[in-house]
């Protein structure tokens, strides 16, 4: 008993002090290490792929932290499948704040859409700008520019086709934003899939509500969809509307909604 | 063409390409919100309706576009111009 109460206030100190971590270590790699690449890698794509480096290296730590102090569990199932994987678009659902941390950790040559403000802060501007990421406020035909033009350079983008946050039970039906995007390109699709055991770091819960048990977070890596299949198709909007189909009931069948 | 075969043709696009319900096409129809169509499906029915017509269609003259029967209208205008 007591030693289920201690376990539930050190997960819960735990958790707050591993989101101060996110901020507090990005900024002091934002100030330290990001800018000493930008200053001595000047070849833009040699620079995005060693920032890229850093964050993966960073996130890979993070999350062995997390494990380490038994804050959470974290597994990943299938990890060796992503390591050759180049120019395709990596989807997932997208139960927790955890998740893209996951993915990016697991992830070589990880690129993301971010909120357009981070362009604008005085200490994330450089990194994210150096990155190559994506800002979200383009407008719909720029920002699938950008998306094709970085899939193309070789980079796996992510992407939740859900847009937000969701838990179990609460689905949400996908956008369309993803599809256009892989038929655009011509990319492969990677399916990932999260699962989240008890929920945590969900929508709508303040982080210090853990749970009873220690949360399971799992990544598990499905398969990557060859694009061909779908672009069979007089039109590209109906091998859009076929892929997003797909990919929906994939979705629904394996984390078993309705 | 009359403005009646341009709303034909029109709605056979959006039948094949969109894989829209017939019976939901009608002129006070809105694209984007009634008939499921996103902004870059909207490119690609500028492309048809270009090919169409044999006219170039600027995207600024179609960003103002909202339901059918505006569609109908800016198709008619190029016809006639």
């Amino acid at each position: 008993m007591l030693l289920e109460r201690l376990d539930r206030g050190w997960r819960c100190l735990g958790t707050g002090l591993f989101l101060a971590v996110i901020g507090l270590g990005g900024s002091f790699l934002a100030l330290t290490v990001f800018p000493v690449i930008v200053l001595f890698v000047r070849d833009p794509l040699a620079r995005q792929r060693r920032i890229q480096s850093v964050i993966r290296a960073s996130f890979k730590l993070y999350c062995a932290a997390i494990q380490a102090f038994r804050v959470a569990d974290i597994e990943v199932i299938g990890a060796e499948q992503l390591e050759q994987l180049r120019g395709a678009l990596v989807i997932a659902n997208h139960p927790s704040l955890l998740d893209v941390v996951m993915i990016m950790a697991a992830l070589p040559h990880a690129q993301c859409v971010v909120k357009a403000g981070l362009l604008r802060h005085p200490f994330f501007r450089l990194t994210v700008q150096g990155a190559g990421y994506i800002p979200n406020d383009l407008e719909p035909e720029a920002l699938m520019a950008a998306c094709v033009a970085t899939l193309r350079a070789g980079n796996n983008l992510i992407v939740f086709p859900e847009g937000t946050r969701t838990i179990k039970g609460h689905w949400k039906p996908f956008h369309r934003g993803f599809a256009n995007i892989a038929t655009l390109a011509r990319a492969d699709v990677q399916l990932l899939r999260i699962d989240c055991e008890p929920s945590a770091l969900h929508k709508g819960n303040p982080w210090w509500k853990v749970a009873e048990r220690r949360t399971v977070f799992r990544l598990t890596v499905g398969q990557c969809l060859d694009i061909r299949q779908f672009l069979d198709q007089q039109y590209r909007s109906v091998a859009v509307r076929k892929l997003v189909s797909f990919i929906e009931t994939h979705y629904r069948e394996v984390l078993g909604h309705g | 063409m009359t403005r009646d075969e341009i709303f034909t043709t029109l709605s056979g696009y959006l039948q094949e390409m969109f894989e829209v319900p017939a019976e939901r096409v009608t002129l006070q129809a809105k694209l984007f919100e009634d008939l499921d169509l996103d902004s870059i499906d909207a490119v690609d029915l500028v492309v048809r309706l270009q090919d169409l017509t044999g006219k170039k269609i600027s995207p600024e003259a179609f960003k103002t576009v909202r339901t059918v029967s505006d569609v109908v209208d800016r198709v008619h205008d190029l016809l006639t111009e």
